[in-house]
């Protein structure tokens, strides 16, 4: 019961959001095979991949940040309200941000969907040339997994103080930065530079939004 | 000359066959083919003895002509080289570097011994026995492949499968890529085509034949440059205007040096022992007659086990890897913990 009122009142301030990402999501793949769908005769292989890749970088921008304001809005009305209103409620901390997270994932899900249906659109209405295929339902996962990750991961900042977020995004990034150039200039390793690759690589965290996104490919 | 002798060699020139023009040709190619050698082969040896007191390593059928002061440096990484060339290569066609001399001269050592030298190896003394080993191992196998002779050097690239390189990859991602109706028949199993798309199977006129007009479309746009109004009628559809624009610009043949040396290779792998000596045997039989020879199997069966091989190599980069997907996920809860241990609400 309590978090029907939670969704719903998380819906009321992130409706917009929602339904904008949710047409993003749903016309970026059917971008991508524009050329695709215009070929009767034989496609050009490498234009039509090169389209797809193209429009490809912009599923992982699109699941960050369809994440990230989704997160943003989900404690938003808790920052402006000094979160009073949660604190008069007779449940735990944890509890009420179980239920902030639960709902603002279910936020997530049309958008989810959108795209899956998108994709699903895209390379149905495409001639797709031999050898290639389409991949609408691995993409439309990948694109849930990014947007989750993105979600998760400001909706953890969202959650702490102002202070907190400031320390996680500002101070601490500068302070391991300059500790690395200094490291750097007396003929150390360069940590960052591994730490991010340990990030983006294979079994990284990141490499789910590094790795090329095909909506088509061999 | 005695009358019986006499006799005798007048009978044998009678009954042998008459030598025909074309057998003459090969005759003499390869004599051209064996001085070329020789050639090499002299002018190293002659370098080294007019440069430095060359002294010879030998490691199973390697024999590399080096200054004795680098001797005990390049010893073992001629002896890795040979154990991965006779892995490689096998018994017989081991055999064929034996003929193979090099002399190996030190980066450093002399400035202008190495141009004077001739063919031979480029080393570095402070370079790992392993590195060296590799440098004298891409030494071999490229000396291999000028011993097939000219057909072969601008047919393929290789004769062995260099580490990192998936040939049978790279031919499926250009039977798919490439305009030609060649490529595109072959990656449907028509194997004629196959061996046209391979260069193997003489082709009068490519653009006409290996291409259709839709080909020459795409294949002319390319050609960012062009931009006179025979190009423009041409993208319009008029594909006289197509074939007028390839007058003087010849076509490549469709698929490149990666997916030929991936049939060598297969060929290699279905010929067994001495299957590169068939190969570079005869530097005057067509590629296709050399081929069959390689792999010991008429070329339908061979083109027919590469193309399985092809279409098994099928990447498939657009699929996430489970790892990916469990490794997000874990992160992800992590990072949702955290945010349910948040500090906003503590008091204390």
């Amino acid at each position: 019961m309590m978090f029907r009122q939670v969704l719903y009142t998380q819906w009321k301030w992130s409706a917009w959001a929602v339904v904008t990402t949710a047409v993003a999501a749903f016309t970026l793949p059917l971008v991508s095979v524009q050329r695709a769908g215009a070929n009767t005769e034989a496609t050009d292989v490498l234009y039509l991949l090169g389209d797809v890749a193209g429009v490809g970088y912009m599923y992982p921008f699109l699941a960050v940040a369809a994440g990230i304001t989704i997160a943003l809005l989900t404690w938003a009305p808790d920052h402006a309200g000094r979160h009073v209103y949660a604190l008069s409620l007779p449940v735990p901390r944890w509890y009420y941000a179980l239920l902030r997270y639960g709902a603002g994932t279910l936020l997530l899900v049309p958008t989810m969907l959108a795209l899956w249906i998108g994709a699903l659109v895209a390379t149905s209405s495409a001639t797709i040339p031999q050898g290639l295929d389409a991949y609408p339902t691995a993409i439309a996962f990948r694109f849930a997994l990014a947007t989750l990750f993105g979600f998760s991961m400001f909706f953890a900042l969202a959650a702490g103080t102002v202070r907190t977020a400031i320390i996680a995004l500002g101070v601490a990034p500068t302070a391991i930065i300059v500790t690395n150039q200094i490291i750097i200039s007396f003929g150390g390793p360069n940590l960052v530079w591994t730490a991010l690759e340990y990030l983006i690589r294979l079994p990284g965290p990141m490499e789910l939004l590094f790795e090329p996104w095909m909506l088509i490919n061999v | 000359m005695s009358r019986p002798l006499g006799l005798a060699l007048v009978y044998v020139v009678a009954m042998a066959t008459p030598v025909d023009a074309q057998d003459v040709t090969a005759q003499r190619e390869r004599v051209a083919a064996l001085a070329a050698r020789w050639a090499v082969l002299r002018d190293s040896l002659a370098a080294m003895d007019r440069d430095v007191r060359p002294d010879t390593v030998i490691a199973g059928r390697l024999h590399l002509l080096v200054d004795p002061a680098m001797q005990e440096h390049l010893a073992p990484a001629a002896l890795i080289a040979w154990s991965h060339l006779e892995a490689a290569l096998g018994k017989t066609d081991s055999e064929l570097l034996d003929a193979w001399w090099p002399a190996v001269r030190y980066r450093g050592m002399d400035r202008w011994a190495w141009s004077r030298a001739g063919p031979g190896i480029l080393a570095d003394s402070a370079r790992s026995a392993e590195a060296l080993a590799r440098v004298i191992e891409d030494a071999a196998w490229s000396w291999l492949l000028v011993l097939g002779g000219n057909t072969v050097v601008r047919w393929t690239s290789g004769l062995h499968p260099r580490p990192g390189r998936d040939y049978l990859r790279r031919a499926y991602l250009e039977l798919v890529d490439r305009p030609s109706q060649a490529t595109r028949f072959c990656y449907q199993g028509d194997l004629q085509w196959c061996a046209k798309a391979l260069g193997l199977v003489e082709v009068a006129d490519r653009w006409r034949e290996l291409t259709t007009p839709a080909d020459r479309r795409i294949l002319l746009r390319r050609r960012r440059w062009e931009r006179s109004d025979v190009f423009q009628q041409c993208q319009a559809g008029a594909d006289a205007a197509c074939l007028r624009l390839t007058d003087g610009y010849p076509l490549a043949r469709p698929l490149s040096s990666d997916a030929t040396t991936g049939l060598v290779i297969e060929a290699r792998s279905l010929g067994g022992d001495g299957a590169l000596s068939r190969l570079l045997s005869d530097s005057t039989l067509p590629l296709a007659d050399r081929l069959e020879a390689t792999a010991r199997a008429p070329l339908d069966s061979l083109l027919s086990a590469w193309h399985t091989s092809v279409m098994a190599a099928r990447p498939y980069p657009s699929r996430l890897a489970g790892a990916t997907a469990w490794v997000t996920l874990f992160v992800t809860g992590v990072l949702a913990t955290f945010a349910l241990r948040s500090s906003r609400w503590r008091l204390d």
